[in-house]
């Protein structure tokens, strides 16, 4: 297989299927909300739609999670006349029903299902309120750092990525983000930064494209910048920038040391080739060679 | 706060050069409270050095770190939260017991050596799990059961009775070793299980031996163990515990 064929292969694995169980789970989990939510804001409806990865098109497997939106029309105060009045009633509505963990402008659902994998499901809900006129900006509540608003676009974001023509670039980097722990570089900054570095390089190879990214992170750290392309003088980026810059520069060179000493598949992992029969012969075979085993426990008990 | 900011970055130097060689896919994160973590993926090699499986892993090194163990979490949502699995509520790993590390990974040994050792063991155990077969190298029981289940197994023996006159002189500030073996062989500490004793002494706590002690004489479980339940017994026990050592350890339990 060349590295073509495995990037594919790579990006395949990491596709949900549109009718597989996860994504049914998840559009359950948001149909509930939704529709607790249109129970308490009835006239008139806000706007719930899916935004994030699911949105943009750049979900992958490995790590996901719903978010929506619960945007109030501009001269909508059924939920509150402030920004903040808006977040806390929606909050409060989501909080009848659900765990609810109230991040910087979302509100993290702490859901009781599980998923395949056994790991809670998490949806972030999103309130906001519309600016007046049609352009889809929307102010959001930011409980914390300088600004208590910030504005927003959903469409703009979602047309960025979307149009991006570097979607597979940008899935890979945000599974190498998370394989990785790069939990300091936020999904949303890892993905304007390949499109920015990108913008020049759509007809380049995935392999390049992909190699670029991490030349650019290992080699211009200091320099790499990004602006909110829905509000680009108004969201200053920078500080998320700052947390993430080393950190992007220091693994990114390891990757491209590790794809020079071993090659692609110790960056993303094998893609099933083997057999089942195979792996568990292998497991036996390092079963059987432990010389010094020991057996997991547990402090507490049943 | 120099000082401090300093033995971090000397911390860290030293794992990046420990990890560099067989984990290049994990790397070392210092968080803003201090913590030294050790994130991404966790390679679980076969016996030809061959790459069986990868799991994602936030390994964290707490500041009483190396006297206490790493605190590992499967992040790539495969391993359930689950007790059979082995992972506590909060997502941390329940790797071994922690009186066994003077076994498979002594203090002083690098961190490396407990990712080739213990994490790889127990990764191998949830990959067998994963196809419905056993632990491969068999389980503790969660909780004290395990403990004691350990410290049978560590003694050579069954005989809950054995183990209790060894957590007493585990417990005990002072071993004197004119005293009758807690084995129970007639013979002298020094002239029997002096090694083992001091061994035992060194891997389990005063603390954790009393813990342990405590719950074998107070928790319906443990009484049925022993098969006693009677108060009068127990008594006599944690009155012994407070004279010396000489009538401590050699006091008949029955």
């Amino acid at each position: 297989m060349n590295t073509k064929e495995y990037l594919n292969e790579t990006l395949d694995d990491q596709t949900l299927a549109e009718n597989g169980k996860e994504l049914k789970k998840l559009r359950r989990h948001r149909d509930d909300i939704k529709n607790l939510l249109l129970s308490k804001y009835s006239s008139p409806n806000p706007s719930i739609c899916w935004a994030g990865s699911m949105s943009k098109k750049t979900m992958i497997s490995d790590s996901y999670d719903g978010d929506l939106t619960c945007y109030f029309g501009h001269d909508d105060e059924q939920s509150g006349k402030t920004l903040e009045e808006i977040y806390q009633s929606v909050c409060d509505a989501l909080r009848d029903d659900y765990m609810v963990e109230e991040k910087p402008s979302a509100l993290r659902i702490m859901s009781d299902q599980t998923d395949s994998r056994g790991q809670y499901l998490h949806l972030d809900v999103v309130p906001g309120r519309y600016i007046e006129g049609d352009s889809g900006d929307v102010f959001l509540h930011r409980r914390t750092g300088d600004k208590s608003r910030m504005k927003t676009n959903l469409d703009v974001h979602i047309e960025h990525i979307r149009e991006s023509g570097v979607r597979d670039a940008i899935r890979l980097i945000k599974l190498w983000r998370f394989q990785n722990g790069l939990i300091h570089a936020k999904t949303f900054v890892v993905e304007l930064l390949v499109v920015k570095l990108l913008e020049k390089k759509k007809s380049s190879s995935l392999e390049n494209q992909l190699i670029h990214v991490w030349e650019s992170f290992r080699d211009n750290s200091a320099s790499l910048a990004v602006e909110d392309p829905a509000n680009p003088k108004g969201n200053d980026l920078k500080d998320q920038m700052d947390a993430c810059r080393v950190d992007l520069s220091r693994v990114a060179r390891q990757t491209l040391q590790t794809i020079e000493d071993s090659g692609w598949e110790d960056v993303f992992g094998a893609v099933e080739s083997e057999s089942e029969n195979v792996k568990a012969a292998a497991l036996r075979v390092a079963v059987a060679g432990v010389s010094v085993p020991n057996k997991p426990w547990l402090p507490k008990g049943k | 706060m120099k000082l401090r900011s300093k033995n971090i970055k000397w911390r860290v130097q030293r794992l990046q050069d420990d990890l560099a060689e067989s984990y290049s896919s994990l790397h070392v994160f210092v968080t803003e409270r201090g913590i030294v973590q050790v994130r991404g993926v966790f390679p679980v090699r076969g016996e030809d050095g061959k790459i069986l499986d990868r799991f994602q892993v936030s390994i964290e090194l707490t500041k009483a770190y190396p006297q206490d163990l790493p605190i590992v979490r499967e992040t790539g949502g495969r391993i359930p939260w689950i007790e059979d699995h082995h992972i506590n509520p909060d997502g941390s790993a329940c790797v071994m017991i922690p009186e066994e590390r003077h076994r498979i990974w002594p203090l002083g040994a690098p961190l490396s050596r407990f990712l080739d050792g213990p994490l790889r063991n127990f990764f191998l155990g949830q990959m067998a799990q994963e196809r419905g077969g056993p632990w491969p190298f068999g389980e503790w029981s969660h909780g004290e059961l395990g403990l004691l289940e350990f410290l049978q197994s560590e003694l050579g023996t069954g005989d809950i009775e054995v183990v209790l006159r060894f957590l007493l002189a585990i417990a005990s500030s002072v071993v004197d070793s004119r005293c009758q073996c807690p084995c129970d062989s007639g013979k002298t500490i020094q002239s029997c299980c002096k090694k083992k004793l001091d061994q035992f002494r060194r891997a389990v706590s005063r603390d954790r031996a009393y813990q342990l002690f405590h719950w074998l004489y107070s928790t319906p479980t443990a009484k049925q163990l022993l098969g006693v339940s009677g108060s009068t017994q127990e008594l006599q026990i944690w009155r012994a515990m407070r004279t010396d050592l000489r009538s401590t350890v050699a006091m008949p339990i029955q």
